[in-house]
């Protein structure tokens, strides 16, 4: 019994001053990118399946016409940025990875891709460069109540303020012509059907646009300064009805509707959204029943016939080439795909991206 | 480290305290044995390490993966890589699975009320109704003496659970009746690996709070009818442990569940008949403030069994059962009109015993709303070759509904989703030797079994991320399972110590067969371990659990996956009697290896905490 109980004592001491620290989700690792990520390339927010903390960022480089995945794990020690990455925003050299579950910007130099600083926010959405080191961060605060836009200082990375916006406030658009902010209220969980617009001079709400339709999801600018605005509508699941969506335009001088196109029940089951504009701004483009759709900006109706017949998670034109980039998300359980079209909507090539690609970053 | 403690268990020696007298239970419907199917018993009241539910005790003293959404998270288990929806889990009869999500929270079900949990690998739709295709978990009362037990315990996480339970056989009345109290904060150490510098970290409260009664009553009214009856009361409120990522508390769980049972059971030489009829309620009441998620459900199921069985000869009984099943979502948030679904399951069975072997043919069939489905067939084979060695064959088909909550939950249902439909066979090879003595202060018997099974499912139903935020109920085309499931046993004595081992392993190959893909499933390790070693010299016991577990892909294509963790936790207990009192105290190490693992993605698990209890047998 002697020997017995030494025995015991011995694996119990040894057992108890080990901590063994085997825990992670490992991923296969990529080589990175030569040269780092500064330059002509696409970066790709990736969101990862949810409450699942396996968010990335990708990077196409156009220089090497190479996808170099899970960019942020690889230079932070196999670590994820976290649970849904919801876009990402390169300003100044420095990338801003919103992680929208994990209620944090993570801060990156743009080069290397290590963290720089992370600051924390509630359910995070866009981050957008405004002017004099001011960035707007949209954020849900609640996703069926109203939101906010902070004003975070990008030297020091202080919130210097913030507005109270509709619900769900998402993608943002600065025109620098009248300096005013277009936050789209997309509703987040719920529904809402206004824009709010924020004066940049002094950083506070100067009006608020009522679309005439619900959830306000993208915005875009054409060549004659106007916004196009899509908004997807809404299903009320407790009673079935489907408020249907529209496309509308904006005078961003007069804040003022200057053109309207319904989506109504001639279509079926209508959610259109992820509105896009070519790189010379005459050619507006959605998704829409798993389709895509293009029309001019001097159209009077909406188009019966698709540009491209395939249904994208994230769907983005490439300013200075005018390639347009799907991301197709194939169910979330598995990584994703992007898919590069020309401008006339033939397809160049695709790369395997992370789980859950939905917006891009295009960098020059 | 763990080489060094795996020798160590392989070579302590044990007692002879598994084996389980063949005692009656409260009213369960006399449905066929279980002859072709590899099982595996847990006797907890041999167990020195306690485990306060279901889902640890699985965790600890089998093979099979639970898959935890953290601790005082919702617990599922999912055998062959089936699913938790082809898992039934039983009382007395009746199916625990939620009637509208098709699956139960294995950590709402408490372990202080029974005796015994059998976990029976793979299963037949005749004898455990559909939705059983990766097995049946059967959760039994012995009242087979008269007890009054007392049971508190304390955890270094702040956790209190305190029960007590009686159980007695007097003249012609048995019963088992107790209660159940839980609060705790399950406040836990982890290493957060969601962030860079992998600080350790508290867990911030999860309050779990919980009240439970519970009874079982049988009764013999005359010298071949007994009648009995039984409910089980609980109420449970959490919050849901939050995210590694985030550590803010935002979602809560309200559970309350009602379940009652009323059988009737004439039984004589060559007849044996059952009426038998539950009704079970669910309330659950989910509140995400974060999200702005209100969520409450009313659901209740309700059936009418009739069984009947009777011995042609002395090698030959035969039977049928019918049923009428009532399933409905009365109250929901998500529902503009109730969702009730009507079942009229129907079978029918012949068993040839002809001492060495033993032949099980059946078969059942549903109309389901008017609508019949397919017939079911099931062939079970046991030859007992020699006294020691007995072969098991196992064959049937499978076809199960889409739950209500499948197909008509708002945001994910899908209404166009099809049955699952898909068939098993198995087979396993059973060794059990007499006790062997060595000298005149050693004995040790072995039990062993090894089983092997296939199983293909076309159209599984599995909820998965879609093109959305929200997960979709979604059909996968073809799914294959195989494996092994493996499990030894060696019980007996040395001189004054007892022991009892157990090694118990499981390989899982489930994959879906699509074009050039193969890839495993997602959160199906392949490979798990678990061994289990109690020594008990005098009135001085010592438990040992050691579990290691395979990495699990997190996603379909396998490029990313969990590492593979190891676990071991260990129980000091001493039983003494005070005043003709029995009185066991025990304290438990677990994680005594202070691993830092995670069974999901971004679901902190504790490091070492340590528990105390106490158990007072009246």
């Amino acid at each position: 019994m002697k020997k017995q109980n030494l025995l015991l004592a011995l694996v119990m001491c040894s057992a108890l001053i080990a901590c063994k620290k085997d825990n992670s989700e490992y991923v296969e690792p990529t080589p990175a990118a030569p040269g780092g990520y500064g330059r002509n390339g696409v970066f790709v927010s990736c969101e990862g399946s949810f409450m699942n903390n396996n968010g990335t960022i990708s990077f196409y480089s156009k220089d090497s016409s190479k996808m170099f995945n899970n960019i942020y794990e690889n230079a932070n020690n196999n670590i994820s940025p976290g649970d849904i990455v919801q876009s990402f925003t390169a300003i100044n050299g420095k990338g801003y990875v919103v992680v929208n579950n994990s209620n944090t910007i993570r801060k990156v130099n743009l080069l290397d891709f290590k963290l720089d600083t992370s600051v924390a926010f509630t359910l995070p959405r866009f981050v957008h460069y405004v002017k004099n080191d001011i960035a707007y961060v949209s954020t849900w605060e609640n996703p069926s109540a109203a939101g906010k836009v902070h004003f975070l200082n990008i030297v020091n990375n202080t919130i210097v303020g913030s507005v109270t916006t509709g619900t769900g406030p998402d993608k943002m658009l600065f025109d620098n012509s009248n300096n005013r902010v277009f936050v789209l209220n997309a509703g987040g969980f719920s529904f809402d059907s206004t824009i709010t617009v924020i004066n940049t001079n002094n950083n506070s709400v100067e009006a608020t646009i009522q679309t005439g339709s619900y959830n306000p999801s993208s915005i875009a600018k054409d060549a004659n300064g106007n916004l196009w605005v899509l908004c997807s509508g809404y299903t009320d699941f407790s009673t079935g009805t489907e408020y249907f969506g529209k496309l509308i335009v904006i005078d961003p001088a007069t804040l003022s509707i200057t053109k309207s196109f319904a989506f109504n029940e001639g279509n079926p089951y209508l959610t259109p959204n992820k509105l896009i504009m070519n790189s010379s701004g005459n050619t507006v483009m959605y998704s829409l029943n798993g389709k895509i759709y293009r029309m001019a900006i001097t159209a009077v109706a909406l188009p019966s016939t698709a540009f491209i017949e395939r249904a994208f998670y994230g769907l983005s034109v490439d300013p200075y080439s005018n390639n347009i980039y799907g991301a197709d998300a194939r169910g979330f359980v598995g990584n994703g795909w992007v898919i590069r079209y020309s401008g006339n909507g033939a397809i160049l090539d695709s790369f395997q991206v992370g789980i859950g690609p939905n917006n891009f970053e295009f960098i020059n | 480290m763990q080489i060094y403690l795996l020798l160590l268990l392989s070579v302590s020696t044990s007692a002879d305290t598994l084996m389980l007298p063949v005692a009656n239970i409260c009213s369960q419907p006399l449905r066929l044995p279980v002859i072709a199917h590899k099982t595996d018993t847990i006797d907890l009241q041999q167990l020195f390490a306690n485990s306060s539910d279901l889902a640890q005790v699985l965790q600890n003293n089998s093979a099979n993966f639970i898959k935890y959404y953290g601790l005082n998270g919702i617990a599922t288990l999912g055998m062959r890589g089936l699913g938790s929806t082809q898992t039934q889990v039983m009382w007395n009869g009746m199916s625990l699975q939620h009637a509208g999500v098709g699956t139960i929270d294995l950590s709402l079900i408490p372990m202080s009320m029974f005796d015994k949990v059998t976990i029976q690998y793979g299963s037949d739709p005749v004898n455990n109704g559909s939705g059983s295709a990766g097995g049946c978990i059967t959760l039994t009362s012995l009242p087979s003496k008269s007890t009054a037990h007392v049971q508190y315990q304390f955890s270094s996480l702040l956790n209190h659970d305190f029960s007590a339970r009686t159980t007695n056989q007097i003249k012609s009345w048995k019963y088992n009746i107790g209660v159940g109290v839980n609060h705790r904060k399950n406040r836990f150490d982890f290493i957060n690996n969601t962030l860079i510098e992998s600080p350790l970290q508290k867990m911030p409260v999860n309050l779990y709070k919980a009240i439970l009664g519970f009874a079982e009553i049988e009764k013999l009214i005359r010298k071949k009818i007994k009648l009995s009856t039984g409910f089980w009361i609980q109420n449970n409120s959490r919050n849901l442990p939050p995210l590694m990522s985030s550590l803010t508390n935002n979602a809560f769980q309200i559970d309350n569940t009602q379940r009652l049972y009323l059988n009737l059971t004439y039984f004589s030489q060559k007849l044996n008949c059952d009426l038998f009829s539950n009704t079970q309620f669910y309330a659950l009441d989910y509140i995400d403030s974060s999200l702005g998620i209100y969520s409450l459900s009313n659901t209740h199921m309700s059936n009418i069994i009739t069984h009947v069985k009777y011995q042609f000869s002395e090698k030959i009984k035969a039977g049928f059962e019918s049923s009428f099943i009532d399933e409905r979502v009365t109250v929901s948030d998500a529902y503009p009109l109730p969702k009730i679904r009507t079942r009229l399951p129907a079978s029918i069975f012949i068993e040839f015993d002809n001492k060495n072997l033993q032949l099980q043919i059946g078969s059942k069939t549903e109309i389901v709303n008017g609508k019949l489905l397919p017939i079911l067939p099931s062939v079970n084979l046991l030859v007992e070759a020699s006294r020691i060695l007995a072969l098991k064959l196992a064959t049937s088909k499978h076809y199960r509904l889409p739950t209500i909550n499948d197909l008509y939950w708002p945001v994910g249902g899908n209404s166009n989703l099809k049955p699952e439909q898909g068939f098993n066979c198995q087979g396993a090879i059973t060794i059990t030797t007499d006790p062997v003595t060595f000298g005149a202060n050693t004995a040790v018997q072995l039990i062993s079994e090894v089983g092997f099974y296939y199983s293909r499912i076309t159209d599984l139903i599995q909820w998965q991320p879609g093109n959305t935020a929200f997960w979709q109920a979604q059909n996968l085309d073809k799914i294959h399972s195989n494996g092994i499931e493996a499990s030894l046993k060696a019980i007996g004595h040395f001189k004054k110590i007892k022991f009892n081992q157990s090694i118990h392993y499981n390989l899982i190959n489930a994959y879906q067969t699509l074009a050039l893909n193969t890839k495993q499933l997602i959160y199906t390790p392949k490979h798990r371990i678990q061994i289990s070693s109690t020594i008990s010299y005098l009135t001085n016991h010592l438990e040992l659990n050691y579990g290691y577990t395979d990495r699990s892909f997190t996603i379909a294509d396998n490029s990313r996956w969990l590492t593979p963790f190891t676990t071991l936790n260990l129980t000091l207990a001493k039983s003494f009697q005070m005043h003709q009192t029995d009185i066991k105290i025990g304290i438990t190490a677990e994680n005594l290896l202070n691993s830092s693992y995670m069974v999901l993605p971004n679901r902190a698990m504790p490091l070492r905490y340590f528990k105390f209890n106490i158990n007072i047998n009246l």
